[in-house]
């Protein structure tokens, strides 16, 4: 059969072609697809045949977990014996014959980097497969990647010194590959580490579900003492719920009586500050934590465990990790670190408030 | 926007995210440091802290809260970890920005549900009949501010809001 009566058979059939490919096997097919060899009947079933099923994969970008990369051994192997002969007998048999070899395996490395490429991105984007199959699926890419690191360098060992100088024609198709190859072997690397960083992430969004069901099971079964104290203990920083139940007719907040006072007072406060309007843009908030990071937080906390402050508030803002603030960023850079701190166990809270204004904490 | 507006809506217990389409002008107010920092120092005089961490607003009582915002600081509170705990059941990979369907849910309902999944909902809802508890449970989420239509008056879809990240960090701080 041609190639062009062959793409003729393609078209002819492409529905029945098209419908294996998508449900993986057909009840029927006419005798000239089995007779191409494109379809193989298998337990009643009619299948595409793994070759044709390969280059579609291959050039629809879609690409299995279960490949299997194998190694350069065979085509090694057989370079290094027509080299030899090459050598001996100048016969331009064995140098075409290692033209194509190189050309094999310079396909080769660019399907397997491109397969590689797919593979992550089929990873990073996966949302049916259940977490633990998924990590299953990862570990063991990563594990078929590893074993191409040899693999990669003895062949690209084998391209940029042993075959080099048998023949002009060739070292000529070695050259022109020479930047790519390199290119694949060391893309491996940084796919490598792109799987690492993929299955830390992955390992502790498995965690972190675990861990959502065993608090919320701990609800459910009302066995939920600790998170019962620590929302109690944080309820000053966390969000204060103002839903009113229906059911039991309680307004939890704000009532009418409160509401109206807070807009008076918001309404004198607003109009004791004269408010500028602002003309640019503002830099934009960056989260707490990414501020306190020019701040060494962990060394005020260790300071207050040696002295234990009366006043944290006070002992922050004459920290010396806040010497170098201007008096402008002072105070509110202290009380970002304060407010940080009251995450902290050893905070003790007093009725007082300071000469800020600010509630006295002390470290015990 | 200025400040009375976004105090307005944040006063009514409103949680803002960040990829909010409804108050999207309320967080871009409020991710400028001198908006927020001014409305931080007026809320901490009126007793009621500004929180504005990993992409999400709100406000927080200074004081102690009588017993009964208390009771009802924690039922919201743990019913909504178990909303969580819900969707995270059946769909392992949700997280912020995820468009989750209402449709995917039934179907993946059908196909996970087991007894602690019932369980989970008759504790918020009293009830495990799907037909009534779908769209309340979509309601809950939605006006926890943990859920929000992806186009206005879609039914059907609906985008996760980074406030789901407030509750994630309460569990990380009791496991």
């Amino acid at each position: 059969m041609k190639h062009s009566e062959l793409l003729k058979l393609v078209y002819k059939y492409a529905d029945v072609i098209d419908r294996a490919y998508r449900e993986e096997s057909v009840q029927n097919v006419e005798q000239e697809l089995l007779d191409a060899t494109l379809f193989i009947k298998i337990n009643d079933r009619y299948k595409l045949n793994k070759n044709y099923l390969n280059f579609v994969d291959s050039v629809l970008q879609r690409v299995d977990y279960s490949i299997i990369f194998g190694d350069y051994e065979k085509e090694y192997k057989e370079l290094v014996k027509l080299k030899k002969r090459y050598i001996e007998t100048h016969n331009d048999f064995y140098k075409k014959s290692i033209e194509k070899l190189i050309e094999n395996l310079y396909v080769k490395f660019y399907n397997r980097d491109r397969e590689i490429q797919i593979l992550l991105v089929r990873l990073e984007n996966e949302t049916s497969l259940e977490i633990d199959v998924l990590l299953y699926n990862a570990s063991n890419i990563l594990e078929k990647i590893y074993e191409l690191i040899d693999a990669n360098e003895k062949v690209g060992q084998f391209f940029r010194y042993d075959l080099r100088a048998i023949d002009e024609k060739i070292d000529a198709l070695l050259q022109s590959i020479s930047v790519d190859i390199l290119k694949y072997i060391q893309n491996i690397d940084e796919y490598i580490h792109q799987i690492n960083r993929f299955i830390v992430q992955t390992k502790k969004r498995r965690l972190q579900n675990k861990n959502i069901l065993q608090v919320a099971n701990m609800i459910v079964t009302e066995q939920c003492q600790n998170l019962d104290e620590y929302l109690q203990h944080s309820s000053e920083k966390l969000y204060f719920t103002h839903t009113r139940s229906q059911k039991n007719k309680i307004q939890i907040f704000p009532n009418d009586k409160e509401t109206q006072k807070l807009q008076k007072q918001l309404k004198m406060i607003l109009s004791d500050v004269s408010v500028k309007p602002h003309k640019k843009i503002g830099s934009i908030k960056y989260q707490m934590q990414e501020k306190l990071d020019i701040i060494n937080v962990d060394k005020i906390v260790l300071d207050l465990q040696r002295v234990k402050s009366k006043d944290v508030f006070e002992f922050v803002k004459e920290h010396q990790e806040l010497s170098k603030l201007d008096e402008n960023e002072l105070i509110n850079e202290a009380f970002k670190v304060y407010l940080y701190l009251t995450t902290k166990e050893e905070m003790h809270f007093l009725q007082e408030f300071n000469s800020y204004n600010i509630k006295v904490a002390q470290w015990v | 926007m200025g400040i009375d507006e976004v105090f307005k809506v944040l006063n009514k217990g409103v949680m803002v995210s960040l990829g909010s389409k409804k108050y999207h002008d309320i967080v871009n107010f409020l991710m400028i440091d001198e908006n927020f920092d001014e409305l931080s120092q007026i809320l901490f005089k009126l007793g009621y802290r500004l929180n504005g961490e990993n992409g999400y607003f709100y406000i927080s009582k200074k004081e102690n809260m009588s017993e009964v915002e208390l009771n009802s600081f924690l039922k919201n509170h743990k019913n909504i970890l178990v909303c969580i705990a819900i969707l995270k059941q059946l769909f392992p990979y949700l997280e912020r920005g995820t468009i989750l369907k209402q449709t995917d849910f039934i179907y993946q309902y059908k196909q996970k549900s087991d007894a602690l999944l019932e369980q989970k909902f008759e504790y918020i809802f009293e009830t495990k009949d799907l037909k009534d508890i779908v769209e309340r449970f979509f309601d809950l989420l939605e006006k926890s501010f943990i859920i929000e239509p992806k186009e206005s008056g879609s039914k059907d879809e609906y985008m996760i809001l980074s406030s789901i990240e407030y509750y994630v960090k309460i569990v990380e701080s009791v496991v």
